[in-house]
């Protein structure tokens, strides 16, 4: 007990912000650095999301640690160790601000999951999806009966499939080459679809691995059309294989999720600057179709939509001569209140802060 | 598509029409006012001659011509102006390569054009390059081909109301009114098609086997055929507003009026305006010449659209004008340099004592007019671009300078402040974009609330932080090598709460910054580089506070660690833009490195040295 009352109050001591930022601020510089080589997301996993970053055989803190000790750290000498005193108040505020602001990253790396959508003008959709986990899904008469994600593609559980899957090969970011070229291309083997032209030859990953194109082979058997076949991101088509009656689709990308509503696009807009093709503004005009309910709303760069616990960002946009498509960035976050709830604390603490400063310095002048 | 239509423009043969040699003094107020839409803004005539001479040649004059001079030659007299010296190469083994003289600063286009024809081949393969591949000689070639084909479309931009240098038959001048250009030619355009069909199918293609007549009637076909494959993707000169209800904002050049017909009787007007214009010009009626640029202003603002101000046009034409930046760099340092010389010796008279202060206020003035000039002619608040962000920062600078400033103790926040503005501003110019200063913004920053309140806020506290900097430097100069402790205190005393204010503006900048993103990219904090800058400066600001609350820093270590905040602050500023990933794309910089890196060497070397002398004279006291 006694150990622990010392931990806690060490732990609460104000010099630990002293020892902590500076294995913060290093690793902070480190991160941002790597990503001009690793790419953003790469060295933010490695960097923002670890607890423990290997630096070749030696073990140093990720922000998760770091942050960690550093909230427990706030948090403890808020409770135990502040002295309540109005001249204190000030940095009393700008702590509690940055208790807020850290529980709200806590939350926010625990819950948000961001996705995307694309919906052609004139058409609606409910899909959204991930914007770097893949997986295979497989519909039996357009009802999903499968949903087997990419990264664990290695455990896959595909016993009560209707027929039998064989997992030959994969690969996260793949090379196309023409199957015929290689070497000991062998044309009786039962190629199916576009496995009869194209083979997947491993190489590195992007450094965004959203532009990765990952694609898998795999042996069916147990159905109509035996044989081996490929998927891949961006497939233009899903592989359908039939048994008897039923009609099996197969389809391999980005992960989707349903939104518990459907939003149909009926105006995309790029506003332009006079005599250039640079974007003044762009917004989608929307309607959302909720059960029977439908209402038109818009959404606009910075004027984002919030509905049943979804933002919708305009992102960006797609255009061909006879085609325009709205690309929206959609975010779940359980946690998005706490950063503007920490900010204003943060700053009135600071403001606060300042004030008395100023008030003091000018005591003491008149003094 | 870029790469062929540069290549096409240089290489094909361009069909000017006659010299016109021009020597009467114009009046050039009005032309100067006349707007034209360049890089999604209306903007005057002058800031675009401006613009476009400064591209070719880097200089604000040519010989004794002013940019606008030069403008008005290149448009109406455009056989003279490709003989004039324009192109600066600033590479010596591409002038080698070019065959151009080394002992010239500046070549024509009449120079320059045959020497690219030649280097065809060599360049082609370099517009596919990435750019980070490229050699330094490399981007100058390529620079140097887009400005000419630049150059190009310039020159052509009024060839269709120019007369040509050509005579038709008489037979086809009963259809002419008055001098022969690509509109009357295209009058007889038809007669001209049939006869030369005619001639093919008698004589075949051969011009040897024409006749006089037949060789004429060739060449007209053939000067209108070159003039209107010239003016394909000719958009260049946008200087006559679209009518059409649809077209709002949009404005048309010559050429897209004569071959597109967009218009009405409105621009058709304007247009024979501004032949007579260039008629006036080539014909040296000066008088004539003032009278139809001020009815094409007249007439132009009557057909613009509401939005088109006039006053902003003359606040911009202005601007350019003063130079404002020079006059409060010259305040700037007469401050310094009045403040400076009160420090060794104390006038008895009240004026001279108050003169560095009265210096850098008036410089403050001129620095909050030009910002706010700058609001007025963009509609949208200071800061947008790097470059604007140091203009905004050295305001900071010097102002809180100024606040600091107690005359009877010392002037040194006021030369700190003023010094850095000054010395920032020296540099600005580097950070120029290329083209316009004054830009339009990509459309996520096209909001002039989160401009207000985070760009402002944030840069406020870059500017706050960069003084709090050079005060340490200061106070750590004074405790290293004046001994004077009211002084060294009292500087303490100043950095501290300037710091203070500086992790207020930047806290609150930086958090304002996360709910910007969270309204426009759906997360507060997504690790990007210029966030992890702005956090940067954050925890730098908290670790020192925090190292002098718990006496972990000594009072000279914490003037030292502030010093250092400079070093911090030129990395969160300048040094992420060199990263070039993240969603902050709009601030991406190049070719800073070596000076950064330089920066940030000194700096070290320079606050170690004074850390060492401030140290050994608090353990000598």
């Amino acid at each position: 007990m006694k150990n622990l009352v010392s931990l806690l109050t060490r732990l609460a001591d104000a010099d630990m912000v002293f020892w902590l930022l500076p294995p913060l601020m290093a690793l902070l510089v480190s991160g941002t650095l790597a990503q001009r080589w690793m790419g953003l997301w790469p060295a933010m996993e490695m960097f923002f999301s670890s607890f423990i970053i290997w630096a070749g055989p030696v073990p140093l803190p990720g922000a998760y640690t770091l942050l960690g000790i550093l909230s427990i750290n706030l948090t403890l000498k808020f409770l135990l160790k502040s002295r309540w005193q109005w001249e204190k108040s000030g940095i009393i505020l700008s702590h509690l601000g940055a208790i807020i602001l850290l529980l709200g990253g806590l939350l926010t790396a625990m819950t948000a999951r961001e996705y995307y959508m694309l919906i052609p003008e004139g058409q609606e959709s409910p899909f959204i999806y991930e914007y770097h986990r893949r997986a295979l899904n497989i519909f039996e008469n357009d009802r999903q009966i499968a949903r087997l994600p990419f990264e664990n593609i290695e455990n896959w559980d595909l016993s009560a499939l209707p027929f039998q899957i064989r997992i030959q090969n994969s690969c996260q970011n793949c090379d196309i080459q023409k199957r015929q070229e290689q070497p000991g291309y062998d044309p009786e083997q039962p190629w199916q679809g576009m496995a009869r032209f194209m083979v997947f030859d491993p190489k590195p990953n992007e450094k965004d691995p959203e532009s990765d194109l990952s694609g898998l082979q795999f042996e069916v058997t147990g159905t109509d059309q035996d044989g081996i076949y490929v998927a891949f991101d961006a497939m233009p088509k899903p592989i359908e294989i039939t048994k008897g009656e039923a009609i099996y689709r197969l389809m391999f990308g980005k992960r989707q999720s349903i939104l518990p509503f459907t939003i149909a696009l009926t105006d995309f807009v790029k506003n332009e600057y006079g005599g250039t093709a640079m974007a003044r503004s762009y917004h989608s005009d929307i309607i959302i179709k909720d059960g029977s309910l439908e209402w038109p709303a818009r959404i606009e760069m910075n004027k984002p939509l919030r509905y049943r616990g979804y933002t919708f960002f305009q992102s960006s946009f797609e255009q061909g001569p006879d085609f325009e498509a709205t690309i929206l960035a959609v975010v779940e976050n359980k946690g998005r209140l706490f950063p503007y709830i920490g900010s204003i604390v943060l700053g009135l603490g600071l403001i606060l802060h300042m004030g008395l400063i100023l008030i003091r310095k000018n005591t003491r002048s008149k003094a | 598509m870029r790469i062929f239509l540069i290549l096409a423009s240089i290489i094909t043969a361009l069909l000017l029409p006659q010299n016109a040699g021009a020597e009467a003094h114009f009046e050039m107020q009005y032309f100067k006012t006349l707007p034209i839409l360049h890089e999604g803004r209306e903007k005057p005539l002058s800031s675009f001659a401006d613009i476009m001479l400064r591209q070719f040649s880097g200089q604000e004059k040519l010989q004794n011509m002013d940019a606008s001079q030069w403008l008005t030659l290149t448009l109406f007299d455009p056989q003279s102006a490709a003989e004039l010296p324009v192109f600066t190469v600033s590479d010596e083994t591409l002038i080698t390569k070019l065959k151009l003289d080394k002992t010239q600063n500046l070549y024509s286009y009449a120079q320059i054009q045959p020497a690219l024809k030649a280097m065809r081949d060599e360049a082609l393969p370099l517009f596919s390059k990435e750019e980070t591949a490229l050699t330094g000689q490399e981007k100058t070639l390529l620079r140097l081909y887009e400005n000419t084909a630049l150059f190009t479309a310039l020159l052509r931009s009024f060839t269709a109301l120019l007369p040509l240098d050509l005579s038709l038959p008489p037979a086809y001048q009963d259809q002419i009114d008055g001098a022969l250009n690509f509109t009357e030619l295209l009058k007889v355009e038809k007669q001209l098609e049939q006869d030369l069909t005619g001639i093919i199918t008698r004589k075949g293609r051969d011009p040897s086997k024409y006749t006089p007549r037949e060789l004429t009637i060739a060449k007209a076909s053939f000067h209108l055929q070159t003039l209107r494959a010239g003016a394909q993707d000719n958009e260049l000169l946008r200087i006559i507003p679209v009518q059409w209800e649809d077209s709002k904002d949009q404005w048309a050049t010559p050429w897209t009026i004569m071959l597109q017909g967009q218009g009405g009787p409105g621009a058709a007007f304007l247009l024979s305006q501004w032949t007579d214009l260039a008629g006036a010009y080539r014909q040296n009626d000066a008088r004539r010449w003032k009278t139809i640029s001020e009815d094409i202003l007249e007439e132009t603002l009557l057909q613009s659209p509401q939005s088109l101000n006039i006053k902003r046009l003359k606040i911009e034409q202005l601007y350019r004008t003063v130079h404002p930046y020079t006059l409060i760099i010259t305040l700037y340092g007469l401050s310094i340099f009045a403040a400076t010389f009160l420090l060794f010796k104390q006038p008895t008279a009240r004026l001279l004592r108050l003169a560095p202060t009265l210096l850098a206020l008036t410089g403050i003035v001129l620095h909050i007019v030009t910002l706010t000039a700058r609001i007025y002619i963009l509609q949208r608040p200071p800061v947008g671009t790097l470059y604007e962000s140091i203009l905004f920062v050295t305001l900071i600078c010097a102002a809180l300078g100024i606040l600091l400033q107690r005359a009877r103790t010392s002037f040194i926040p006021l030369i700190t402040g003023t010094g850095t503005a000054a010395a920032l501003l020296i540099c600005a110019p580097v950070f120029k974009p290329d083209g316009d200063s004054l830009e339009v913004l990509a459309a996520v920053l096209n909001t002039n609330f989160w401009l207000t309140v985070h760009v402002l806020c944030i840069t406020a506290g870059y500017g706050v932080c960069i003084l709090a900097a050079m005060l340490a430097h200061s106070g750590l100069y004074i405790s290293g090598f004046k001994h004077n402790k009211e002084l060294s205190k009292k500087l303490r005393q100043n950095v501290h709460r300037t710091s203070i204010a500086a992790l207020l503006l930047t806290a609150i900048g930086t958090a304002l910054g996360g709910i910007w993103a969270d309204q426009s990219w759906g997360r507060f904090w997504g690790w990007d580089p210029k966030e992890n800058g702005a956090l940067l400066i954050v925890l730098w600001l908290v670790w020192v506070q925090h190292g002098r609350i718990s006496k972990h820093l000594s009072s000279t270590g914490f003037m030292a660690m502030s010093a250092a905040l400079n070093i911090i602050i030129a990395i969160s500023w300048f040094g992420v833009n060199l990263l070039n990933v993240g969603l902050h794309s709009y601030g991406f910089t190049s070719g800073l490195a070596g000076s950064l890196i330089a920066f940030c060497i000194a700096e070290i070397a320079l606050i170690t040295f004074l850390y060492i002398a401030a140290k050994k004279q608090e353990c000598a006291a």
